[in-house]
C-alpha cells in the first residue's frame, strides 16, 4: 500500500484531494494538514510516501515544507497548484510531478502513480546516476542547482501550465518556465506539437482514440491520454504514418490504428 | 479640436505678428504713403515677436498656478508686454522727428495702447487654449492607462483558478446548490470586472455588492478563516465611485491578511460621508498575529494603481492612505462627493 499524505489550506480543495485519491486502488490516505507547519508536524510523524500539497498555504507555503522534508524523510512529492503568477524561474523544489488547478481526477492519479513508479525505482536502486548525455539530444532544465539534462527520448509528453511548461517523464516530471512557443524552438520533429497545450513524443504514443463527440485523443505508454486540438489533427496523422515507418520490424504496426471508442 | 492639439504655438506667433506688419504696411499705403511707416511697423513686429515668445513661456507657466493666482500673473503679463511694445512702437515713430520724444506723442497715441493689449491679449487666451486642450488631452490618456493597468489587476487568475477548483470540489460532492450559488457569485463578480465600459462610475451601493459577491466567493474557499464585516452609511450608498475601486484593497486584505494566517482574519468595510467627503476604509485584522514581515510583493503595485485611479479620476493626489495600525491594516480612500446619483436615475 502506498501512503499519501495531503495538504492543503482550502477546506474544499482538501476534500477533493481526499475523495480522489482514496479512491485508488493500493493507495492510502494516512493523513491530511491545512498549513505548512502542520504539514511538516504530520509528515515527521506519519513518514509518508508521497506528499500532495499546494504552494500557497499559511505559516510555511509548499515549497519551504518540500524543502524541509527532502533533508529528512524524503517523500516524493506532487505539488497541485494554480501556477498562476508565480516570479521564479527555478521552483526550489524538486516535485515528482505538477498538477494544474483546476483538479481533474485523471491527472492526479497519474502524478500519484508516476510517483508510485518512482518508489519502485528508487527501491530497485536502477535510478540513472547522472552521466553525461554525450550527443544525445537533450532538454536543459534549470534549477536550484543550475539545472540538469533530460535526454529527448525520454520525454513522454509536455503540458502548458500558466506561465510554465511541465515536462512529464516516465518517473518524474520538471517544470520550466517558459512558453509553449519557446519550447517548440528546443523539440525535435519527434515531439510535435498537438494541442494549444501539450507537446507529445510519438515514440510513446501506443494508441490514438476517437470519442463520439469527435474529440480524438493520443493515448501513451502507461496509459495517459491526451486531447488533439482540431488544428492539429492533420499534421498529426501525417507525422503518425511516417513515425509508423520507423518502427522496428517486431513491433505491430496495427496498434498505430485509429480506435473507435 | 484637433488642431488645437497638434498646433505648433510658435507657428501662431509668427503668424499673428506677420499679420500685424502686413496689416500695418497695407495701411501705410493709403494717403498719404511712406515707406518710412512701413519699415517701422517692421521694427515693432519684430519686438512684438521677441516679447510673443517671453509671453507664450509666462502663460505656460501661469496655467499650472490654481484659478486666481493664474489670473493674475495672465492679466499682469499681457498689460506688461502690451506696455512696453507700446512704448517701443511709439519710439520708433518719434525717434526720427526732432523733438518728437515728448509725453504728448505717448498720449496722442493711448489707442494704440488699447490695441497692443488687444493683441497679446489674444495671443495669450490662444496659447492658453492650445495648452489647456493638451494638458486635457494627457489627462484623458493617463486615465486611459491606469484604467487598462487596472484590468490586469481585476481578474486574478489564482482567485478564478482556486475558485473553479472549489466548484468542481462542490459538484463532484453532489452539493449542486452551493455549486450553483458559487457560479452565480462567480457570474456576477465576472460581469463588473469583464465589463466593457471600465471608466464608469456606479453607485457606492453597487460596488459594495460587487465586492460582496467577491468576498463570499473567498468565504467559501477559506471557510472560517475569513469574516467580514460593513458598516455603511445610508448617505454615503448614492456617492458615484469609480468602478472596483475597491477590489485592489479587499484583494490585498485577503493575499496579505487571511491568506497566510493560521487564524484567518477579520475584514472589516466602512463607508461614512463627512463634510461632502466620502470616506472609505478597509481594515484587516488577523486574529493570530503574524510574526513574519509582510511580503509586500504585488500589494504596492494594486495600491499604486487605485491612487493613480482616483488621482486621473478626480485630479488630486493623495486620495489614498494606507498604514499599518495595532489591529492590522487599513487603507482610506477618500472621493469628492460632487456627483450623487439622484432618486429619479437609479
Amino acid at each position: 500500500m502506498t501512503r499519501v499524505l495531503l495538504v492543503d489550506d482550502e477546506p474544499l480543495a482538501l476534500r477533493r484531494l481526499v475523495a480522489i485519491v482514496a479512491e485508488m486502488p493500493n493507495v492510502e490516505v494516512v493523513g491530511t494538514a491545512s498549513d505548512g507547519e502542520s504539514a511538516v508536524v504530520e509528515a515527521r510523524r506519519l513518514k509518508p510516501d508521497i506528499l500532495v500539497l499546494d504552494i500557497e498555504m499559511p505559516v510555511l507555503n509548499g515549497i519551504e515544507v518540500a524543502s524541509i522534508l527532502s533533508t529528512e524523510c524524503r517523500p516524493q512529492v506532487v505539488v497541485v497548484s494554480a501556477f498562476a503568477r508565480y516570479a521564479t524561474d527555478a521552483f526550489a523544489i524538486e516535485a515528482t510531478d505538477y498538477v494544474l488547478k483546476p483538479l481533474r481526477p485523471d491527472r492526479l492519479r497519474q502524478a500519484i502513480e508516476r510517483a508510485e513508479r518512482r518508489i519502485a525505482e528508487v527501491a530497485a536502486l536502477t535510478t540513472a546516476a547522472p552521466k553525461s548525455l554525450g550527443t544525445l539530444p537533450s532538454l536543459h532544465i534549470p534549477d536550484v542547482r543550475g539545472g540538469h539534462d533530460v535526454a529527448m527520448g525520454n520525454i513522454k509528453w509536455i503540458e502548458a501550465a500558466r506561465d510554465y511548461v511541465i515536462v512529464h517523464t516516465a518517473a518524474q516530471s520538471h517544470l520550466i518556465r517558459s512558453t509553449m512557443a519557446e519550447m517548440a524552438d528546443q523539440l525535435p520533429a519527434a515531439i510535435p506539437r498537438v494541442h494549444r497545450s501539450a507537446f507529445v513524443n510519438l515514440d510513446h504514443v501506443e494508441r490514438w482514440v476517437r470519442s463520439d463527440k469527435g474529440v480524438y485523443r493520443l493515448v501513451l505508454t502507461d496509459g495517459e491520454a491526451v486531447q488533439v486540438g482540431p488544428s492539429y489533427l492533420s499534421e498529426l496523422r501525417t507525422a503518425l504514418r511516417d513515425s509508423k515507418s520507423r518502427l522496428p520490424p517486431s513491433r505491430n504496426p496495427q496498434k498505430l490504428s485509429k480506435d473507435k471508442q | 479640436m484637433q488642431y488645437l492639439e497638434r498646433a505648433k504655438p510658435q507657428h501662431l506667433i509668427c503668424g499673428l505678428w506677420a499679420a500685424n506688419a502686413i496689416l500695418g504696411m497695407a495701411l501705410s499705403l493709403v494717403p498719404p504713403a511712406e515707406s518710412e511707416v512701413a519699415l517701422k511697423l517692421v521694427k515693432t513686429s519684430l519686438c512684438g515677436l521677441g516679447l510673443s515668445f517671453a509671453v507664450t513661456a509666462l502663460t505656460e507657466r501661469a496655467l499650472v498656478l490654481p484659478r486666481r493666482q493664474s489670473l493674475t500673473v495672465l492679466v499682469l503679463t499681457i498689460i506688461a508686454s502690451g506696455t512696453l511694445i507700446w512704448i517701443a512702437d511709439t519710439l520708433f515713430q518719434t525717434l526720427t522727428i526732432p523733438g518728437g520724444w515728448t509725453l504728448s506723442a505717448f498720449t496722442t497715441r493711448r489707442y494704440n495702447w488699447v490695441y497692443f493689449n488687444l493683441l497679446f491679449g489674444l495671443q495669450v487666451i490662444v496659447i492658453a487654449l492650445i495648452f489647456s486642450t493638451r494638458a486635457l488631452a494627457l489627462r484623458q490618456k493617463q486615465l486611459v492607462e491606469a484604467q487598462l493597468a487596472a484590468l490586469r489587476f481585476q481578474v486574478n487568475p489564482h482567485f478564478l483558478f482556486n475558485t473553479l477548483n472549489a466548484i468542481s470540489t462542490l459538484v463532484s460532492e453532489r452539493d449542486g446548490d452551493a455549486a450553483e450559488e458559487m457560479i452565480a457569485k462567480l457570474a456576477e463578480f465576472l460581469s463588473v470586472t469583464l465589463a466593457e465600459n471600465l471608466t464608469s462610475l456606479v453607485p457606492l451601493r453597487k460596488e459594495l455588492e460587487t465586492i460582496q459577491a467577491y468576498l463570499e466567493i473567498e468565504t467559501v474557499r477559506f471557510g472560517d478563516r475569513l469574516k467580514v464585516r460593513y458598516a455603511c452609511d445610508k448617505s454615503a450608498s448614492d456617492v458615484l465611485v469609480p468602478s472596483l475601486i475597491l477590489q485592489p484593497l479587499v484583494e490585498n486584505a485577503v493575499k496579505f491578511a487571511v491568506a497566510p494566517s493560521k487564524g484567518g482574519a477579520v475584514v472589516t468595510i466602512t463607508a461614512t460621508v463627512v463634510e461632502k467627503e466620502l470616506i472609505i476604509t478597509v481594515q484587516d485584522t488577523a486574529t493570530l498575529a503574524i510574526d513574519t514581515v509582510r511580503k509586500y510583493v504585488g500589494a504596492g503595485v494594486g495600491l499604486r494603481n487605485v491612487g493613480q485611479r482616483l488621482e486621473a479620476q478626480y485630479g488630486q493626489p493623495g486620495l489614498l492612505e494606507t498604514r499599518k495600525n495595532e489591529r492590522g491594516f487599513l487603507a482610506t480612500v477618500r472621493i469628492p462627493c460632487g456627483q450623487i446619483l439622484r432618486r429619479s436615475e437609479t
